[in-house]
């Protein structure tokens, strides 16, 4: 389960982005780490920093296209204003926040939507 | 400054075409005698001495046996053409790049040689079809090439210029086919949503309606008949069906048409003039029928896709052309985009603009510009076409230590004085520039970069251009691709309309043991189509896991890793992987078309025909309707076994296509035939699983269960079994998942399998892991119990039935 994943986090755009706005984040992106952008390889997530690559901002872009999927991906976006101030600390320690959320996903079908 | 462009180019079946992008006008590759059209058309007398395009196409009539057309159908299979003079036999891929070779060979003509094109396919080829495109395409010379759908590329072309927003529908009658395509413009993104066609309407269709009214006219007062399946009257109907297209065409232009033959036509050893006026009107009434059965099939596709009207409607095809089909469209279905785009050229303009987006540009770059030896290297990243009027330009600056440093950067558009702000370099030479672009046009950039001090630094490359217009998302891939498994089911990889590329890849187990130097293997069936039975969906490759490649003995349920990766072309790489030994297996086997045996496909005719003379008491009237186009289908089908009959290899392969549809239409109607039950059975599963989501499931897996309830009883409302499956799959995943949180659940799964233990592969570990498993119910150890049942469900076998209808698929 990758709930850190969720295509809005690694896009690192709100629920309510237009598909502009998606496209114009996702061709920046995408320039960004071919030039080899340090900014551009990792994103903050509720659950922490991740990594991240083309592979991924092209998989976030496709599912955020997909209304059905977008609207899987918007209901998993907790409000920004109950995420942890320090969202690079190590990943693992990151993974206990949220329990609730985490918990009610657990092995979930909308968990492989990630 | 050398200019650049990107090619197009459209492989029809027919015609084809290539258009040539310069980033501001799309202009037709021209034949020698000034057409934008070749003809698909090879002719070979003598070894090495090739003719293609017009010259070829005049002796199709003459010398058939040296001269071939319509071969890009049998592309991706086994066959050959025989061109006897020249002792030749040449592929339907051989052939294609001959033509292909043509068309660069024209576009050469006035400019240097094209490396890079896009060529189109239709929306429905196969992948071995795509794939022997593409091995055209590089033997032709193309040495980067893309291959985009022929819908895509119609759609890209017809918006370009305009907003692209709202429903779109491609209208494509081509020679032989037809295919409707959906497609959903957003914010100048466009997406092809669905499609549909029909594999028996097309152009010649259109032909042999004209063809008949001249034979009426001319011959039937002689009490003479032109049977088209009588191997003596082919050449006589080979003359008329090209009598009939010149007349065909000119009537779109005039109201009547003199309708004469150059030679007689011989027939039943007697000889015949053509000599007759047609009126339009009298054509007309005839294909009226015909262009109702492709209205017929747009509206069902917008139906399907919940569509009430459309914006626009884009015509593509020689038939097109025609002003019945154009007025007929145009009052069913909506307003015809553009009357002057051009539908024989369109799909090869799409074609060319999609190259442009991809960046696959030909000649040298367009702004390089004369570099001061002390101008300081930039690295940019730009989109070369951009939907968005204010597109982000990212760059770095190279060799940081060089002096002076490079503070800020800017962008200064060349036409309309757009200047825009100044940014910082950051600390790793990294910059983020926003472009405003001028709608619909080609946007120069001049690069301007100052140091600390706002002293003016020179830059390479000193220019950059941006294309603002409509553009495409990544294309989607046109049938769903998976994994046959050996209980007869499909494992979905990709499914149809995922965009590309992509890649999945799944853990499977494998349900024989494999020993090394025993020789054998496993089969991983790869499979195309939209059903969830592997028999009903296409066969397009065969992964093999050979033993003896294997270091190690590789036993019942191993682990087996299953990648499938696709370009944007739809071109594909499969792999398997044997995690325990380190293993890859990549090569593919029989990626081609399977060979279309016109006896097997006689007795399926037959077989099909049986099913449907059971089927027919049990239908209600709306079902009723659909067996009537079913059972036209099977008409057209047995004409096409005909022809496979009489040697017809490509109306082979139309044929076996046709039956595996239609043995899918058929086994659908079935299932409606038995429409109460199966609704039943659905709903009772689904209000058991809601039973458990109730109680275990969260709050958003509790509203998407709510919206796939929702979901089914549309489809029941609809009828639609395709939907109702689909909308089943996710109740039964959320219902399943909520039920495994249930405290007894694995308790009840562990013995419903303990009870098939005798059907084990391993009787004996089977039996000692139900031993195992009862105790850890009787010590309450349920999170061990998980275990057990994982383990004893793999040692459980498929039937050898289900295999067979799996390809004998290794895998579950």
């Amino acid at each position: 389960m990758e709930l850190a994943a969720n295509p809005f986090f690694v896009l690192e755009l709100g629920p309510e982005a237009t598909v502009m706005e998606i496209e114009r984040k996702t061709q920046k992106l995408l320039a960004e780490l071919e030039l080899g952008r340090a900014s551009a390889k990792t994103y903050r997530s509720p659950f922490g920093e991740r990594p991240r690559d083309a592979e991924a901002v092209r998989a976030a872009s496709r599912a955020l296209r997909d209304p059905t999927l977008r609207e899987q991906h918007a209901l998993l976006v907790p409000p920004s204003d109950l995420w942890p101030d320090d969202v690079t600390s190590p990943i693992r320690a990151a993974d206990t926040r949220f329990p609730e959320l985490r918990e009610s996903l657990a092995g979930t079908p909308l968990a492989e939507l990630a | 400054m050398t200019r650049r462009w990107t090619l197009g180019i459209d492989l029809g079946t027919t015609n084809s075409t290539a258009v040539v992008f310069d980033g501001e006008t799309l202009e037709p590759v021209r034949t020698a005698n000034g057409s934008s059209l070749l003809p698909s058309v090879v002719r070979v007398t003598r070894p090495g001495q090739i003719v293609v395009g017009e010259k070829a196409r005049r002796f199709l009539e003459k010398d058939p046996q040296n001269t071939r057309g319509g071969f890009k159908r049998l592309l991706g299979t086994s066959s050959k053409f025989e061109f006897p003079a020249a002792g030749e036999s040449l592929t339907p891929e051989r052939l294609s790049t001959e033509v292909l070779k043509t068309l660069l060979a024209h576009a050469a003509e006035t400019r240097p040689a094209s490396t890079a094109a896009v060529v189109t396919v239709p929306a429905l080829f196969e992948l071995p079809q795509t794939e022997a495109t593409a091995r055209a395409a590089k033997a032709a010379g193309i040495e980067r090439l893309e291959l985009l759908q022929e819908p895509v590329a119609s759609a890209l072309a017809a918006g370009f210029r305009g907003d692209g927003g709202g429903s779109w529908l491609v209208y494509d009658l081509g020679g032989g086919t037809f295919d409707a395509s959906l497609v959903v413009g957003e914010e100048g993104l466009l997406s092809v949503v669905g499609h549909d066609g029909d594999n028996f309407l097309g152009g010649r269709d259109f032909d042999a309606v004209m063809a008949r009214i001249i034979a009426e006219a001319c011959f039937a007062p002689a009490g003479v008949r032109v049977d088209p399946k009588d191997p003596a009257h082919q050449r006589a109907w080979r003359s008329l069906m090209a009598i009939a297209e010149e007349a065909k065409i000119e009537l779109s232009r005039n109201e009547r048409v003199q309708v004469t033959s150059s030679d007689p036509l011989e027939i039943d050893g007697k000889q015949f003039d053509v000599d007759v006026m047609i009126e339009r009107s009298e054509l007309e009434a005839q294909l009226e029928p015909l262009i109702q059965r492709s209205i017929d099939l747009c509206q069902r596709l917008l139906e399907t896709h919940g569509r009430n009207s459309l914006d626009r409607v884009v015509l593509v095809g020689g038939p097109t052309a025609m002003p019945l089909v154009r007025s007929r469209v145009a009052q069913a279905l909506g307003s015809i985009a553009a009357e002057s785009l051009d539908p024989m050229t369109l799909v090869a303009q799409g074609a060319a603009l999609y190259a442009a987006q991809r960046g696959l540009w030909c000649g040298e770059e367009a702004h390089v510009s004369l570099a001061k030896p002390e101008a300081r290297r930039l690295s940019l990243r730009a989109p070369v076409v951009s939907t968005d009027v204010m597109p982000y330009v990212v760059g770095t600056v190279l060799e940081l230590d060089r002096k002076p440093s490079i503070a800020r950067v800017r962008l200064v558009r060349d036409r309309g004085g757009w200047e825009g702000a100044w940014e910082p370099v950051d600390s790793e030479g990294g910059f983020t520039l926003s472009a405003e672009l001028e709608p619909r046009r080609g946007n120069v950039f001049r690069v301007e970069a100052q140091g600390a001090t706002s002293a003016p630094i020179p830059v390479e490359p000193a220019q950059l251009s941006i294309l603002q217009g409509v553009t495409i998302g990544d294309p989607p891939v046109s049938r769903s691709i998976g994994v046959a498994m050996a209980d007869g089911r499909v494992h979905i990889y990709l499914e149809k309309g995922h965009p590309l590329p992509a890649k999945r890849t799944f853990t499977h187990r494998t349900v024989e043991t494999l020993v090394p130097g025993n020789g054998g293997g496993l089969r991983i069936p790869l499979v195309q189509g939209e059903y969830d039975d592997a028999r009903f969906c296409r066969l397009i490759g065969t992964l093999n896991i050979e033993a003896d490649r294997l270091k190690a003995v590789l036993p019942v349920a191993s682990t087996l890793e299953v990648t499938l990766e696709l370009d944007r072309g739809g071109r594909m790489v499969a792999r398997a992987e044997v995690p325990g030994q380190k293993l890859v297996f990549e090569q593919i086997a029989s990626l081609v078309v399977p060979e279309a045996d016109p006896s097997v496909l006689e007795a399926e005719c037959v077989r099909l025909l049986e099913r449907f003379a059971k089927l027919d008491a049990t239908l209600d009237e709306e079902d009723t309707k659909l067996m009537e186009r079913l059972s036209r289908e099977h008409l057209d089908l047995e004409a096409l076994v005909d022809r496979a009959i009489g040697g017809d290899a490509e109306a082979g392969q139309r044929a076996r296509r046709s039956a595996l549809d239609l043995e899918a239409k058929l086994t659908e109607l079935e299932a409606r035939s038995e429409w109460p039950e199966r609704v039943d059975d659905v709903m009772m599963t689904a209000l058991s699983d809601q039973h458990w989501v109730e109680q275990h499931g969260s709050a958003a897996e509790k509203k998407m269960f709510q919206t796939a309830m929702d979901g089914l009883g549309k489809a029941v409302q609809r009828r639609s079994l395709r939907d109702l499956e689909r909308h089943r799959r996710t109740t039964r995943r959320l219902g399943q998942t909520s039920f495994l949180r249930d405290n007894d659940a694995y308790v009840l799964i562990f013995e419903s399998i303990a009870s098939r233990v005798s059907e084990a592969h391993d009787l004996k570990t089977a039996e000692s892991l139900v031993k195992q498993g009862r105790k850890l119910v009787e010590n309450g150890e349920r999170i061990k119990l998980i275990g057990v049942v994982e383990q004893l469900s793999e040692l459980l076998p498929a039937s050898a039935k289900k295999r067979k209808e799996s390809y004998s698929s290794g895998l579950y």
